[in-house]
């Protein structure tokens, strides 16, 4: 246990120390998700109706976008000089690279996430900083970051794959989706935690089902 | 190894390949570029999966237990499988402790200093030359000491005194009752007295000479 421990750390310690030399992973899920937002900020002029009905759409569409963005470039690292080969070589279950590679993708995403909530709060002025909206944020990020990353692995050696990744990603994650912005919408509408409820459930059942079939499938995916 | 076939779509790459390793034994795999030998070596360094056959390495099934399998083996191929990010001693800590290797600060200076590394440890991988990536690559090969160390052409790219210091670990490996796996397409350093050679062409091995 302590071994499996020592070597999760490891390997996420190695995405965050790769992460903080380029910082593109970051700055581009950042960057690009403020964009979409400020695109959509200066379309729709949000007032207080406005903000209301497009807000959570749009929070949860740039950040799905960006998310994208960032796991191509993450992608990136894995591929240069063959890098991933290096973990296929190593004597370790591939669910524990899975669990690496995933918790290194859930921080960068987590820490990209919070800062889009703040240029979202700004560009739209709602209130977003609530207890369900967060929780709803941190099960869509495990999510994201497990899918990601299996997918991300599968298209490692296809030659289209910034165009494959987003066909095979976006789908599967719908239902994630779907709850993030539904629990976004009620819980700024003003709806008490009950009707967030529903969806927060749709969203933990999601996490169980999805984190343990990649972690399952990527063993699969990452041999040639 | 034993029937080894490897097909990518309709073309064979592998074609019933049998091979046998003996324990302290420098086997060699020569052949022209795309006769399979490359292929041969990923699967027996489990990075790719065989279409159909048996591997086993020290006696551990290396389809049914591969982590278990990769234990046994040390791998330089083609590529230096190195992250461009971090430095000498951080793609070889990272390697040590994917080992579980007790002592793992101990076994990457041991193996950086087999390789003449020491001065260049805290460098990234990025602005070393592609003979110095060469090098880490064989220094991560080593730094766990496996009974099986699979070569595809590590000559490419290498200095003379590096071809040195790579002969020496071949003869090391060799003497201590551990194995080498060799595949070049027929330089100097493949007629370096292998125990065994093989020819492969077009996925078969033909020839076997023993010495």
């Amino acid at each position: 246990m302590i071994a499996s421990l020592s070597i999760i750390w490891a390997l996420t310690l190695k995405e965050l120390r790769i992460e903080s030399r380029n910082r593109d992973v970051a700055v581009a899920i950042v960057m690009f998700a403020s964009l979409v937002i400020a695109i959509f900020a200066i379309a729709i002029e949000p007032n207080a109706r406005t903000a209301l009905e497009t807000g959570p759409g749009v929070l949860w569409a740039a950040i799905t976008f960006a998310g994208v963005v960032g796991m191509t470039r993450a992608t990136s690292h894995e591929l240069e000089n063959d890098a991933v080969g290096a973990l296929m070589l190593a004597p370790v279950s591939r669910d524990l690279v899975f669990i690496g590679k995933s918790l290194g993708s859930f921080v960068f995403l987590t820490i990209a996430t919070l800062i889009v909530f703040v240029v979202f709060t700004f560009m739209f002025n709602l209130q977003i900083f609530h207890a369900e909206i967060l929780v709803v944020a941190l099960l869509s990020v495990i999510g994201f970051a497990s899918v990601g990353t299996l997918f991300s692995s599968l298209t490692f050696r296809v030659r289209a794959r910034e165009v494959l990744l987003p066909m095979l990603f976006l789908p599967s994650i719908a239902p994630l989706l779907f709850a993030a912005i539904r629990v976004t919408s009620v819980s700024v509408a003003g709806e008490p935690w009950s009707a967030s409820l529903p969806w927060i459930q749709l969203a933990v059942v999601y996490d169980v089902v999805f984190v343990t079939a990649s972690a399952l499938l990527f063993g699969y995916v990452l041999d040639d | 190894m034993n029937a080894v076939t490897k097909r990518f779509g309709a073309a064979t790459v592998l074609d019933k390949v049998d091979l046998t390793i003996a324990a302290g034994s420098f086997t060699v795999i020569r052949g022209a570029n795309g006769s399979g030998k490359s292929t041969l070596l990923r699967i027996a360094a489990t990075l790719t999966s065989p279409t159909e056959g048996q591997i086993s390495i020290n006696g551990v099934d290396a389809l049914r237990h591969s982590a278990d399998a990769r234990r046994e083996i040390g791998a330089v191929m083609h590529s230096p499988m190195l992250y461009s990010d971090l430095t000498i001693r951080e793609n070889l800590a990272l390697f040590a402790t994917l080992c579980q290797l007790e002592n793992p600060h101990d076994r990457v200076e041991a193996a950086a200093s087999r390789l003449r590394l020491e001065a260049r440890m805290d460098e990234r991988v990025r602005g070393l030359s592609h003979g110095y990536r060469k090098r880490v690559a064989i220094a991560r090969s080593i730094i766990h000491t496996p009974n099986l160390l699979l070569l595809d052409e590590p000559e490419t790219g290498l200095d003379e005194s590096s071809l040195e210091v790579m002969l020496q670990i071949v003869e090391e490996w060799r003497s201590s009752g551990r194995s080498v796996l060799m595949a070049t397409h027929g330089s100097d350093f493949a007629k370096s007295a292998p125990d065994v050679a093989y020819t492969m062409t077009a996925g078969r091995l033909e020839s076997f000479e023993s010495s």
